[in-house]
This record gives structure tokens, C-alpha cells and sequence, in this order.
């Protein structure tokens, strides 16, 4: 039990890495089972102060009217059939390292769909946040990024900027972590089996424009989604579709909306949203099943 | 008598140099005055009025009364114990002298074999004298230094006060330093303006003296400054002259330069008159300004000192010319002509035969002395030093003039520009050169295609069609045009040319040889679809073009968008050409001497089809499914018109006419065939017998027609054709072509038509004199910048265009070149009327652009037989020679199309200094490799400049540095911020000097926003490469870059440092399979062994590598011995451990293998789309170089920051190999670095090995960090709730 605690612990930082509320490990939808969706304060960890933002006054869209800050919510839903996708390989395929690679029956996770078509995974964050947004400060403790099974936990994360993450590897074969990433330095280190002390530590310097992969070259299949964050306006989307932005300063938004197995990887580049002082924005954002490229 | 001499007299002190020269000392002393006043600034002088308060300060302590009383008794005492050093030494000097005369003595008893033994006391006693003398001399000098010491006994008493006395003194001389030291700069600059332009009156009469008849005789200010140039010998008539330049008389500041190598009278045109006006604007107009390009020429420190190489070897002129009109400048254009005139008294000089250069001819002056040329275009200090003479020999060679016109290189032993000739065309030709130690065989191969077995590849209908305008099937085409040309235009030419043509395609595909061809395996379905995919990605494109693909491709070979409309096709499949899959898959079977490459398409078995794949039969349908096969309109001819022609040439064979007229109408040609060695051989039976039918004789006389077309038009200049292998170049020699008699050129009556014609149909003016005076009158006008020309550009070529057509008609060889390529045919103007028609001019005309004609007679004007001596004709060390040679060869097989060698460069202002943190995984040694390897780079130009950043003015230092861009800015975003490009920095950069600098490490990220962005410099070579890499992007790599980037032609980027060479020439020669990431192989160019050996030196020779071999250390025993020696003393390696064998196993442990197939074992595929596989290791100990393995296992992103190879053995994690040296990561980098460079032996004395680490015993659990179980999901639920 002693772990499971722990686990919960680390939830509870972690909601804020992720940036939405889903299963409680920042990971998206690396989980096919059921996720809880718990409280989520998006700039201090843990406290759910209220936010203060300045208003900008140089942003003309930006109405300075409300008393408050508002949240933006909602579900990112695929319209049209959703195509059956299986596994990548299945337990027992005759791969490199199968010993472990192939214990499981491997999940393809480019699309994963819940409850009413909702798309779980999908990105929804803002370029750039409205001036005078104070950049959240990172955790004490490092986050996890782990692999089992030749298979990365999470599949998508958000973390902000300065953040340490471990990479920890739960598998008796060797791994490397290879990062993609546009503005930041590279990784591209082996992962001792079994490491369970992290040896391999890196904290992105920079935001990101986009999520950025990072990859074991070893296992070509292996593929996990970052997006370094320097505002705290960034969610994923849970297994239902479900996401949920607080404390946004009432005015207008862009919001960015990203997944991967999106042609072009955008689902809507711009979406433009309001926030009233004090309330919450909802809204459905529609992901046609033509705009998938598997 | 007296008048005539005072008449010299004053002619001579009004001399056109005198003025320039005082005009000069006046300039000269004004911005010496403009400098003095930036010198006395605010700060300037407030730090000397600090000084000179605080030297009075020091002064005044010093003159308070016990300190100075101390001063002067320590004066005293100082010069007292100073006499007495002095006396003493004095007194040693002597007795020493006495001593040395006692041992001559000695020596000479010695010598004479007298007794000695009293000369030996002597001498002993006079060195005892010096001896003591010398302790009393070492006595005194101790005694002055005690003066002033005040540790010395005598100074027990004032010690204190003289410390102060000595510290005050010290800080006076102090203060002095600095305060003579800011003002003797001034000083200096004051001292020499004065000089120049004195204010006392004594001083100014003194000069103005000196400026005056017969004393100006005496060292005068005034004064002609010559070079003298022994060794540049000047070609005077029939004899040779030392060089004298007087350039210097007037254009007194050409090397005057400012710390930096600045220009410190930069050029300009000042429209004011005074002197102060271009001081203020920093202007200078000519003959004042300094030489535009002091980094190159002039400077002494420069590789062209003037005091070695004076001006006119470059320039031309008159060196000894002390006035405008004898140096004999030339204008550039006519407009410059006028203004010369109106200025100057300018007039052209015909009796001086070197006349200056006109600036734009003047990088002509270049080959004298550089006669690779490739150096011009290219040099890594010096870039482009003189483009224009380098287009030029790139357009020569692009068209191959030298098929017609042969450029030797030499006249009479006398080396004269690059040698362009020929390779010999037969192998007995070949060996006869090599037996003869006088030749060499030439270099260049025919341009053309091969025509050896044409009809393997198209129709007569083609090449009748091809040959009368070659542009009009393909635009893009280089080939000439020989027919339908100005002289062309007559009935009579028309009816022949039809009949030529008709010939030509009749004996080129009656000549043409049988082809092998290869074909594809039985049954195979071509794919278009699939087939236009390779045509994209296997490398076409790095070298042609096809409209199918726009966007991408290279002049380097032609366009074949059209290349379905003329290929021959097989006669049971309109589909499919056997010559076409031929062609693309050996390229030689068809052409011996192509430059096209093979490029290993080979059949396999992909993933996609059940079946195997033959790329090759893929792009032969893909090529040809882009439309129908084509028949092609022939001009007709007349039969009567062949008769005649026939009769024509026969006649010119001396033939009489009766007799012609009798072989005609018997169609029997008087002799037998055996018999016959011209063209005539076509009319010929083997038995001299009549031909029987007139389908046989007509096609003898097409024949005929046909052989004399090819000998006249030289068409085996450019294409190899069977039986023409021996057939000499039909054009003039264009060696000393530069120095050509314009005596003899001829010129005709080329003035008359350009007066009446010469611009091409659809031109504004109606003829060429229309053109020029328009653009005369349109500079006098005031040019571009009263709108009288469109732009600068129009300016430029209009005038240039002028200065041609003045050129030509006062008959110069640039004018007569300029029209020659223009429409080389206009000579003949109204000259055909009296000529026959085997009389005509034949040169074609090339489809050459206005500026590439001014290139190429750039380039010719330059092959002058009048080289400098040896000294001064450039001779490149190996090294150098090497890199010329190989840039050529780059070229020439276009390495450069598909390989970038220099990274991009971006310009742009920077607040924040890119940085990279050394991580634990770093190994410390790592870092010092890298820097050995890759020499840090400055960021910093050290310039400022303004820009406005988020609304706001800020001045930002400026930093220049290249790399791979890997993002590009997102079009839709307004926000400039927001606008990235992206640079993957390759090489080490250091922002700053010392110790403060901040450095970027390879792989670092250079982020450039917009608003900071001030210029994006393209990469040298590699256009294709990025092509690909866009294209692969889009279709392959799910928007990787980086993978991308590993599928494409890789950056040949310090290459040197990498590659063994040995390894490299037998891969040019015969390119293996490296890399497994890439879509498409290294094709294998048709070059020879002694090409492939100077490539494989270039790398080593450009990149400071050993050149051009280097020592594999890792090799020797010796090292291996005592790198086992060290690690066991260390610890690192146990008593019984192997150091190879350690590196073995780590070799064959469970990393490699991961990627790579190693040690016998191959790598396993688990999804051959997207696995990423590494080169086979065995190559690595014949391929790559030790330090470079090294720091490729370091750090393998410091090399190539794309690469997908991850740093497999962090510094802070020996433990993943714990058995092997002791955990050390350090010593399991060079151990397995050595194993691979040991391979072979390693595979030989242990054989394949397995290694796996030992079994961890269970790992220390971390609180919080078991594995993240996706399982836990539903406990986690029930536990937060």
C-alpha cells in the first residue's frame, strides 16, 4: 500500500505537470481503463489560490471588465466513424527483444477514443500566454517519466519549463530515450535495464510550440508526446475527450489544439475562445474523422 | 634658350601629379585633423587632466623639504657609486686585456715549441689580477644597488623616508607613462599633419621652398613614387623591360589602411569639390581612395604587396605614366568615355599596346598568374575572389568550347591559363601520350552525349528535327544552333541546310554501333506511380529536372520532362524503352565517358509488393507515362538540291566540273573505296563499279552530305561518333587569345549591321547602334538615377552592352569576342554574296545571356603568353593543390549537388547568448576532443546594430554563426517574436572572449526570431539534400527532421577529420552500402583512379587533417600494451583482464547490437519501415579515424546533432557494464573504440562473443518510483477517494 500512497502523492503534482485533470499521472491516455478526474490547480501546486492575472491592456480583445478569472472546458469529440486500429504487435510477435517487447499485446495509442467518441491525448494549450501571466514555478520533486514493456509512461505529458524529469525504465532490456524537440537541446542517452534511480535526469529550458516526440530507437514503436510549457494555460485531454483550463483572465484566447494522429498533427490551429470574468467557457470541439492520418 | 627652359620649367611644376600630390598632402593632413579631434573627446580629456592632477600631486609631495634633501643625497651617493662601477670596470677591462695578451704569449711558445713554463706564471698572475679585480668591480656594483635599496645596511637609518622617496618616484613615472602614452598618439598625428601642412611660418616657407624649381631636385615632399618591379618583367615589342609603376605618384593612398585592414579613404564619388566635404562623408573620390580590396591586394600584409607586385601586372596600362592620358586608363563604359573626355582630355592611346583594363574586364589580369583558375572561384580565406573570370571558365566548360577551340594551357612551353583539352579520344592515342615524356594528356571529355549507337535511342526524324533547332524541343538545352542563323537566311541556304540535315540523320544512325541492352526481368509490371517516387528520391534530381516534380532539381544535367517524346521505344511494348532502363542502369554500357553516375538501383524485395522491385524499369515507366512517342517534322529537300550540294563539295574535292557532272549522272565514283580517305569514301564501290539503283546512290549521297556536315560543324567536338575519334578541333586555338593581333580579326562589315540589326526579334530598338546611343544618351541623363534606366541592373548591362559595341568598332578584341558569341554569323553580312556556301562562318550560336558573354571574354582575354617569372605565378603547396584540384572535381561530378560541404549562415542581433550545460553524462575527456577537433568559432562580429523588438528600439550585438536549420518560421504567425528559424548548431561557438564567453556546443540550438534576424546565407552545395529532406518531411517521417535528415545525402562537414583516406578513394571508386537510413546510395561516378585519389586527399587537405594519410594508433601494439599497462596500474582493469577483450565484449554486448549488425550477428528487424538501423560495424577500422570513433561514442550528437546514435556510455553510468574495466564509462569508451578499430583481429584471435552484464542483484527501491502500472488506475480511483 505503501507505494500506492505514493503514487497518489505523486498524482497530486502531478495533475499539475499534465496539465488537465485525467488519470492522475500526467499521462494522457496511456490508460485504456476507466481514469478519474480530480481537482487540478494549474499555477501552484497543490493550493488552489486564486489567480490574478493583469489584465493586458495592450491586447484589444482582452475585456477588463469581470472581477476574476474564468475557466475553459470542454471535449474533444471525433465526428465520423472512428477507424479500428489494433495492436501493434501482439504477445508473442517475433520482434527485437520480444523476451519483453512482446510480453503484452502492444496498444497503439495514436488514437485512443472513449465515451461518446471523445479523443483522448489531444493537446490544448496556448501559444502564448496573455502578458504578465506568471510562469509556474516547478516541483520540488522530479517527474517520472518511465518505460515497461518497451512502452512509455505516459504517453503524453505536459511539464513546464525548469522541471526536472527523471526517465526510469521498469524493463530488463536496455532502452535510449531520443527527444525531438524544436527550441531545447536533444536527448539521446541509453537507459540502463532496470533503472529504477533515473540515472538519465533533463529539464527543458524552453517552451515548445508544439508537442515534441521522444522516441527509443530501439524500439521503433515506442513513442511518447512532451510539450514544455512556460504558462499554465495547457491541458490534455482525458479518456473521454474531457479537458478542463482554470483561472483563465476573461478576454479573448487562441488556443491551440494538437494531436498526433492529426494530418498536419493540428486539429484546429486556431480556436478562438472568450472567457467572462468569473465563468466558464464550454465548448465541444469537433475532430473530423477525416482530418486523421494513421 | 632661357625662355625655352623657363617654359620647361613651368611645364613641368604644373605636372597633373604635382597637383594630385598637394591636393593629396591637403587631404591627408585633414583627416589627420578629423582624427585628432575624435581623439580629444570628453573622456580623452578628462583622463589626461586627471593625470596631470595627480602627477602634480606627486610632484608636490616630492618637493616637500626632508623628501627632496633625501632625493638629492641619494642623487649624489647614486652617481658617486656609480663613477666608481664605471672606474672599475674600466680598470678590469684592462688588466683583462693584459691577461689575454699573457695567453697569446703562451700560445705562441706553445706553438713555436719554446719553453713555455715562464709565460704560464705570467699568465697566471695577470688572471689573478682580473680575478680580483673582478670581486672588487661585483663590490661596487653591490654598493650602488644598495644606494637605493632600502634593505641595504647603509639605508638602516632612513629607511622609512626613502620607501616613501621610492614609491613617490615609482607612481610619478607611472602617471608620466600614462599621460605621454594617451598624448603621443596625438602627438604623432599632430607632428605629421603639421608636417603636411605646417603652421609656422618658417615651417611653411621651408615647405613651400621645396616645392620650387631646381630645390624641389633636393628630397622634396614632391616627389614621383615608383615601384620597381626587376622581376615583372614588361613585354615592350620584341623586347622585355623591367616594370616601373608610377601609380603610386598620384594614387598616393591605395595601400593606406586603418587598423582592421579598414580602407582608410574608401572610395566614393562626392559630388562636392572640397576636401572637408569628403573628409565629413568619409568619401573619397579617385585618385585618393584607398584600393577597394586591401584584404587581397596592396597591403603588406596582403598576398599581393604592392612593393612585389606594383599595378599594372594586374591592371595593364602605362606604369611609367605620370599623367591621366599616359597612364593609359580605359574607361568602362562609353558614358565614363565622355565624361573622361570632358574632364581629363581622355582619348583612347593606339600606339601603347597594354592599355589598363576596363573595370569590368579586370579580373582578366587574374590568370596570368593563377592558372587553375578554381581558386578564384573558391578559397576558404578568400571566398570568390574574382567571379567573373571563374563563371567564365565554368561556362567553357559547361559548353565546351574547347571541342572546337582548343585551350592549351601553353604556347611554346609557355604556360598560358588552364589546359582544357581534350582526353584523348582512343586508347592508342592514350598510350602514345604516356610514352612521350613531352606530353600530357588532356583532361576534358566531350561535352555532348554519345552519338556511337544513336539508334539505339531515337529516330533520324529526332535528330534531323534536334540538330535544326535544338531549343525548340527543349528550351533548357546547352547545344547550339547551327542552322537558320543570320547568314543562314537565303533560299539557297535554306534548300542546303534542309539537305545537310537530312545527310547528318542518315549517317548518324547508319553509323550507329549495335547496343547490348539490359531489360528487365520477364514479366515485370512497371509502376509509374512507384516509379515516380524513386525519380524523386533516389537522386535524380540532384542533377536534372522534370516538370512532374517541380521545385526541385539542377541545370547540371538536362531537363527531361520531354524525354518520352523522342526516346525510342520497344516495338512490342509502346510502354517500355530497353535503351531508356538501359541508360539509367549503366549509364557507360551506352556512353563510355558520361558523368552521369550509376546509382544502384537495384532489384529487391520490399516491403510493399509480394514481389521483387526494379526501381530502374519504375522511372522508365514513369518517365515515359508522361505522353505518346512522337514523330518529328524533317525540312525537306529537294533532290535536285542534293545533286547540287554534292556537286558543291565534290568540286571543292578537285573535281572538275565535267567530272563531278559524270559521276553524278553515272553514279560511279572514279575510284575504288579501299582506295579512298575522305568523306568521298561514302560515293565509293569496292570495285569502282557504277551503283545499280537510285535508292542506293541517293542514300551514298546523304551519306556524302552527311560526313561533310559532321567534318565542317566539328559535331565530334562535342559528341563521340564512330570514326571521328581522330578528327582534330576545327575552331581557332584560344591560347594567347587575349593578346590575339586585332589586325587579325575579322570584322567585315559588322559595323553596317549592327547599324541596321543585331537585337533579336521583339527587341525596342531596331538595331544594336539604336541600342547603344539610347543608353549613352539615357547615362548622360543622369542614369538610374533620374529613372532615364529602369534599375540599377538595366544601367548595368546597357552600358556594358555600349562599351562592347564602341570596342568593336574601334576594332578591340572584347568587342569582336562579344559579338562573335552573340550571333557569331554576323561577320558574314553581306559577305555572303561573294562567298560559296562551304564558305559560311560555322560557328553556331550558344544560348548564352549578355553577362555570361562579358564572363567568357573575361575569361579569353585573359589567356595571354606573358607570365610573370616563376615567383609570382601562383604555386600552391600540396595541401592547396589538392583542395584546387579536388574543388574542380567537386564541380565537375556535381558532389556539390546532393552534398552541403559549408553549413548555412545566419546573421542576427542577440540578447540572449545560446548556451549548452554540460550534463553528468558527459565525460570531461570528451570535451577536450571535441575541442581538438572542432576549433571553437567566434559568435560575435563584434558589431551593434538597432532593432525594435516588442515596440521598442534596442541596440543588440550581432553574431553570425551557421548550421542546419531544422525549423522554419510558421507563415501564419504575426508576431515577428514568434517567427523562428532554427539552427542546429555543428560547430563549437564561443560568444566573447576568455574565460566569459559563453559557449554553444554542437547539437545546441541557435533560436533566430524574426525582429532579431539580418541576414540568411544559403549553404554551399547541398541543394538537393534539402530538397529531399523537405520532401521526406512531408511523405516519410511524419515531420522528423532529424530522421529526414538521416535519409538524405549527409553534410560533408569536416569530412577530413573523419574518413580514412585510403578507405575513401576505394569507395569513390566503388561506393559500398554505408547507411541504412538512407533512401538512396552514393551512385558510382565514371571517374578515374588518379580523380578519386585527389578526392579522397581534398577531405583531409581542407579539413587540417594529417594529410593526406594519417597514423591509426589504435593499431599499434605498442599503444595497446600500454593502454593495458595504465588501466591495470589504475585499477580500471583486472590483473587477468585483456584490454581488447574487455572492448570486445563491450562491442558485443547488448547496446550495438540494438542497431547495428556486429561481430557476425545480424541486426534484427522488427519493422523494416521504421526501425532505425546503423552502419554494419565492420567498416568502422577501415573507414573512420580514431579520434573521430572516440568522440563519436562520447557524445555522437557533437558530430551530427540529427543522428539517432545515443550516447551509449554516460560518464555517470559505468554500472550498466559493471564487469567490464571496473564500471569505468571512461575506459569502456576507449575500449570499445579500440575493439572496433581492431576488428578484424579481434574477430580472428576471439572470434564472435556474446556479452550480457551480469544480473543486477535486486535494485534499490526508490520511494515513488516503481513503475508507473497502467493496472493501478482502478486502485488509484479507490484511494484518492
Amino acid at each position: 500500500m505503501k507505494s500506492l500512497s505514493t503514487i497518489a502523492l505523486m498524482a497530486m503534482g502531478l495533475l499539475f505537470i499534465s496539465g488537465c485533470g485525467d488519470s492522475g499521472l500526467g499521462g494522457g491516455a496511456s490508460q485504456e481503463t476507466s481514469v478519474v478526474v480530480l481537482p487540478a490547480d494549474l499555477l501552484t501546486d497543490g493550493a488552489a489560490d486564486p489567480v490574478e492575472v493583469e489584465p493586458d491592456s495592450d491586447d484589444d480583445g482582452t475585456a477588463a471588465t469581470g472581477n476574476g478569472p474564468g475557466n475553459f472546458n470542454g471535449r474533444v469529440v471525433l465526428t465520423g466513424t472512428a477507424p479500428a486500429i489494433g495492436p501493434i504487435h501482439t504477445q508473442g510477435a517475433n520482434i527485437k527483444d520480444a523476451e519483453v517487447c512482446a510480453a503484452i499485446d502492444m496498444p497503439n495509442e495514436k488514437l485512443i477514443t472513449g465515451a461518446d467518441n471523445g479523443v483522448a491525448n489531444v493537446f490544448i494549450y496556448m501559444q502564448k500566454a496573455p502578458k504578465g501571466t506568471p510562469k509556474p514555478s516547478p516541483l520540488d520533486e522530479a517527474v517520472i517519466f518511465d518505460q515497461k514493456n518497451c512502452r512509455f509512461l505516459p504517453h503524453c505529458l505536459v511539464v513546464p519549463t525548469g522541471q526536472l524529469l527523471k526517465v526510469l525504465s521498469d524493463d530488463t532490456v536496455g532502452h535510449n530515450t531520443h527527444s525531438y524537440p524544436s527550441r531545447n537541446n536533444a536527448i539521446n542517452q541509453t537507459v540502463e535495464p532496470g533503472d529504477r534511480v533515473g540515472k538519465l535526469q533533463f529539464a527543458y529550458k524552453s517552451s515548445e510550440r508544439e508537442p515534441l516526440r521522444v522516441v527509443c530507437d530501439f524500439h521503433s514503436w515506442m513513442i511518447a508526446w512532451h510539450l514544455p510549457v512556460d504558462h499554465p494555460f495547457a491541458a490534455i485531454t482525458d479518456a473521454d475527450g474531457n479537458f478542463e483550463i482554470k483561472d483563465l483572465p476573461p478576454g479573448d484566447h487562441t488556443f491551440t489544439v494538437w494531436h498526433e494522429a492529426a494530418k498536419g498533427k493540428f486539429v484546429n490551429r486556431k480556436l478562438k475562445i472568450t472567457v467572462q470574468p468569473g465563468q466558464t467557457t464550454t465548448q465541444e470541439i469537433g475532430y473530423a474523422a477525416s482530418q486523421l492520418e494513421l | 634658350m632661357l625662355v625655352a627652359t623657363i617654359g620647361m620649367m613651368v611645364k613641368d611644376q604644373t605636372d597633373e601629379w604635382r597637383v594630385y600630390q598637394k591636393q593629396g598632402f591637403n587631404l591627408s593632413a585633414a583627416t589627420k585633423k578629423r582624427d585628432i579631434d575624435a581623439l580629444r573627446t570628453e573622456g580623452y580629456l578628462a583622463t589626461a587632466e586627471r593625470l596631470k592632477i595627480e602627477a602634480s600631486r606627486v610632484e608636490e609631495a616630492l618637493s616637500a623639504t626632508e623628501i627632496k634633501a633625501l632625493a638629492e643625497t641619494q642623487i649624489q651617493a647614486l652617481d658617486t657609486a656609480t663613477r666608481k662601477v664605471e672606474l672599475l670596470s674600466e680598470t678590469l677591462k684592462s688588466k683583462g686585456a693584459l691577461r689575454d695578451e699573457k695567453r697569446g704569449n703562451y700560445n705562441l711558445k706553445v706553438a713555436n715549441n719554446l719553453p713555455f713554463e715562464d709565460a704560464m706564471t705570467e699568465f697566471h698572475e695577470a688572471q689573478g689580477a682580473v680575478d680580483a679585480m673582478q670581486l672588487e668591480v661585483e663590490e661596487a656594483q653591490k654598493a650602488q644597488a644598495d644606494v637605493n635599496d632600502p634593505a641595504a645596511e647603509v639605508n638602516v637609518d632612513k629607511k622609512a623616508e626613502l620607501e616613501r622617496l621610492l614609491a613617490l618616484q615609482a607612481t610619478l613615472k607611472i602617471i608620466t607613462g600614462k599621460l605621454d602614452k594617451l598624448e603621443s598618439e596625438e602627438t604623432l598625428l599632430e607632428d605629421a599633419m603639421l608636417k603636411e601642412k605646417p603652421t609656422s611660418m618658417v615651417s611653411r616657407l621651408k615647405r613651400w621652398s621645396m616645392e620650387q624649381p631646381i630645390l624641389d631636385g633636393f628630397n622634396s615632399h614632391l616627389k614621383v613614387h615608383q615601384d620597381w618591379l626587376p622581376d615583372l618583367m614588361l613585354q615592350l615589342g620584341m623586347t622585355s623591360i623591367a616594370r616601373f609603376d608610377r601609380c603610386r605618384t598620384c594614387h598616393m593612398n591605395a595601400d593606406k589602411t586603418l587598423p582592421g585592414n579598414l580602407q582608410a579613404y574608401p572610395h566614393g564619388n562626392p559630388e562636392s569639390e572640397n576636401i572637408h566635404d569628403w573628409v565629413e562623408a568619409n568619401e573619397f573620390p579617385h585618385p585618393f581612395a584607398t584600393h577597394p580590396n586591401t584584404e587581397l591586394f596592396v597591403t603588406a600584409a596582403s598576398p599581393h604587396p604592392v612593393s612585389k607586385f606594383g599595378c599594372t601586372i594586374c591592371h595593364d596600362g602605362q606604369g611609367s605614366g605620370t599623367s591621366f592620358g599616359n597612364g593609359e586608363h580605359t574607361p568602362n563604359d562609353p558614358h565614363q568615355q565622355h565624361e573622361w573626355e570632358e574632364e581629363y582630355g581622355y582619348h583612347a592611346n593606339h600606339f601603347w599596346e597594354y592599355p589598363m583594363l576596363p573595370e569590368r574586364l579586370q579580373e582578366s589580369g587574374c590568370i596570368k598568374c593563377h592558372h587553375d583558375v578554381v581558386e578564384l572561384g573558391q578559397h576558404p580565406e578568400f571566398g570568390a575572389s574574382a567571379p567573373k573570370v571563374n563563371r567564365g571558365f565554368k561556362l567553357i566548360q559547361k559548353y565546351g568550347c574547347f571541342g572546337c577551340h582548343e585551350i592549351h594551357g601553353s604556347d611554346g612551353g609557355v604556360a598560358i591559363g588552364p589546359d582544357m583539352r581534350l582526353e584523348p579520344q582512343t586508347e592508342a592515342e592514350a598510350l602514345r601520350i604516356a610514352e612521350d615524356p613531352n606530353k600530357r594528356p588532356g583532361l576534358y571529355r566531350k561535352v555532348g552525349p554519345s552519338l556511337r549507337s544513336i539508334a539505339a535511342k531515337t529516330g533520324a526524324d529526332f535528330i534531323a528535327n534536334w540538330t535544326q533547332d535544338p531549343s525548340r524541343f527543349r528550351p533548357s538545352t546547352k547545344m547550339p544552333k547551327f542552322f537558320g542563323n543570320s547568314n543562314q537566311q537565303s533560299d539557297l541556304a535554306k534548300n542546303y541546310e534542309a539537305v545537310e540535315l537530312a545527310g547528318l540523320a542518315h549517317l548518324l544512325t547508319g553509323l550507329s554501333e549495335e547496343l547490348d541492352m539490359l531489360q528487365p526481368a520477364d514479366g515485370y509490371q512497371p509502376d509509374a506511380e512507384r516509379g515516380k517516387m524513386y525519380f524523386a528520391e533516389k537522386g535524380c534530381l540532384s542533377c536534372h529536372t522534370h516538370a512532374a516534380i517541380p521545385d526541385a532539381g539542377d541545370d547540371m544535367a538536362p531537363n527531361i520532362s520531354d524525354i518520352h517524346r523522342k526516346v525510342k521505344r520497344n516495338a512490342d511494348d509502346a510502354d517500355f524503352s530497353d535503351w531508356l532502363y538501359t541508360w539509367i542502369r549503366e549509364p557507360t554500357r551506352y556512353h563510355k565517358r558520361t558523368k552521369m553516375g550509376e546509382l544502384f538501383y537495384d532489384v529487391y524485395t520490399g516491403d510493399e509488393a509480394p514481389t521483387d522491385i526494379d526501381p530502374v524499369a519504375d522511372i522508365v515507366a514513369f518517365l515515359l507515362s508522361q505522353g505518346p512517342a512522337e514523330t518529328f517534322e524533317t525540312p525537306e529537300y529537294k533532290d535536285e538540291d542534293l545533286d547540287s550540294l554534292t556537286e558543291l563539295f565534290l568540286r571543292k574535292g578537285r573535281f572538275s566540273k565535267e567530272a563531278v557532272e559524270e559521276v553524278l549522272e553515272t553514279k560511279t565514283f572514279p575510284q575504288k573505296k579501299q582506295s579512298i580517305k575522305g568523306d568521298e569514301i561514302a560515293l565509293a564501290t569496292e570495285d569502282g563499279s557504277a551503283v545499280a539503283d537510285d535508292a542506293t546512290w541517293k542514300s551514298m549521297k546523304l551519306e556524302y552530305i552527311g560526313r561533310k556536315t559532321v567534318s565542317r560543324y566539328g559535331c565530334y567536338g562535342c559528341h563521340d561518333i564512330s570514326g571521328y575519334e581522330n578528327s582534330r578541333p576545327i575552331g581557332a586555338a584560344l591560347q594567347d587569345w587575349g593578346r590575339k593581333d586585332t589586325s587579325k580579326l575579322g570584322l567585315e562589315h559588322i559595323r553596317d549591321f549592327l547599324h541596321h540589326h543585331g537585337e533579336p526579334a521583339g527587341s525596342k530598338f531596331e538595331s544594336t547602334e539604336a541600342r547603344v546611343e539610347h543608353a549613352i544618351e539615357a547615362a548622360a541623363g543622369g542614369g538610374v538615377a533620374t529613372k532615364s534606366f529602369a534599375s540599377k541592373e538595366e544601367e548595368e548591362r546597357e552600358l556594358g552592352a555600349a562599351y562592347f559595341y564602341e570596342n568593336l568598332v574601334h576594332h578591340g578584341r572584347p568587342g569582336f569576342i562579344w559579338q562573335k558569341l552573340r550571333d557569331p554569323r554576323s561577320y558574314d553580312y553581306l559577305a555572303t554574296e561573294t562567298k560559296g556556301y562551304d564558305e559560311y562562318l560555322r560557328m553556331p550560336k550558344f544560348p548564352l545571356q549578355e553577362d555570361e558573354i562579358e564572363a567568357i571574354a573575361t575569361f579569353v582575354l585573359g589567356l595571354v603568353a606573358d607570365p610573370p617569372s616563376e615567383q609570382y605565378i601562383y604555386q600552391p603547396d600540396e595541401r592547396d593543390r589538392t583542395r584546387i584540384e579536388g574543388e574542380f572535381l567537386m564541380a565537375k561530378y556535381n558532389c556539390v549537388g546532393c552534398h552541403m560541404l559549408e553549413m548555412p549562415e545566419v546573421t542576427f542581433g542577440v540578447d540572449e547568448y545560446p548556451s549548452t550545460d554540460l550534463t553528468p553524462a558527459d565525460h570531461p575527456a570528451a570535451l577536450d576532443l571535441l575541442l581538438k577537433l572542432r576549433h571553437p568559432k567566434q559568435g560575435l562580429t563584434g558589431e551593434m546594430r538597432q532593432f525594435t523588438i516588442d515596440e521598442e528600439e534596442v541596440t543588440l550585438p550581432i553574431a553570425k554563426v551557421s548550421g542546419l536549420q531544422m525549423a522554419f518560421p510558421d507563415p501564419d504567425e504575426e508576431d515577428p517574436a514568434f517567427r523562428e528559424s532554427i539552427f542546429d548548431s555543428f560547430d563549437v561557438i564561443d560568444f566573447g572572449e576568455g574565460d566569459d564567453a559563453t559557449r554553444l556546443l554542437p547539437s545546441g540550438k541557435v533560436i533566430v526570431t524574426d525582429d532579431r534576424m539580418v541576414s540568411y546565407k544559403e549553404g554551399r552545395g547541398g541543394r538537393f539534400a534539402e530538397w529531399l529532406v523537405d520532401h521526406l518531411v512531408e511523405e516519410k517521417t511524419d515531420g522528423n527532421r532529424q530522421l529526414a535528415w538521416q535519409a538524405s545525402p549527409p553534410p560533408l562537414y569536416q569530412e577530413g577529420i573523419k574518413i580514412q583516406t585510403p578507405w575513401l578513394y576505394d569507395f569513390l571508386l566503388e561506393p559500398q552500402t554505408i547507411r541504412h537510413t538512407t533512401v538512396l546510395r552514393m551512385p558510382k561516378f565514371n571517374m578515374s583512379m588518379e580523380e578519386a585519389r585527389v578526392l579522397a586527399n581534398y577531405f583531409a587537405a581542407v579539413d587540417g587533417s594529417d594529410f593526406p594519410y594519417h597514423e591509426q594508433e589504435a593499431t599499434s601494439q605498442a599503444y595497446l600494451d600500454s593502454q593495458q599497462l595504465e588501466l591495470t596500474k589504475e585499477g580500471v582493469l583486472a590483473k587477468d583482464a585483456g584490454y581488447l577483450h574487455e572492448g570486445w565484449k563491450s562491442l558485443n554486448g547488448t547496446l550495438c547490437i540494438k542497431c547495428h549488425s556486429v561481430g557476425g550477428r545480424k541486426f534484427k528487424v522488427s519493422d523494416p519501415k521504421n526501425d532505425v538501423q546503423g552502419p554494419d560495424l565492420n567498416r568502422v577500422q577501415r573507414r573512420l579515424r580514431s579520434d573521430w570513433v572516440k568522440l563519436w561514442l562520447y557524445n555522437p550528437k557533437w558530430i551530427v546533432p540529427y543522428t539517432s546514435m545515443p550516447l551509449n556510455f554516460p560518464h555517470n553510468n559505468g554500472a550498466q557494464f559493471p564487469d567490464l574495466y571496473n564500471g569505468d564509462a571512461g575506459a569502456q569508451v576507449e575500449g570499445t573504440v579500440d575493439a572496433l578499430l581492431n576488428y578484424t583481429r579481434m574477430m580472428e584471435e576471439v572470434g564472435p562473443t556474446t556479452y550480457a552484464p551480469p544480473v543486477k542483484k535486486e535494485s534499490p527501491v526508490i520511494e515513488g518510483q516503481t513503475a508507473v502500472d497502467p493496472e493501478a488506475d482502478g486502485q488509484l480511483q479507490a484511494a484518492t477517494e
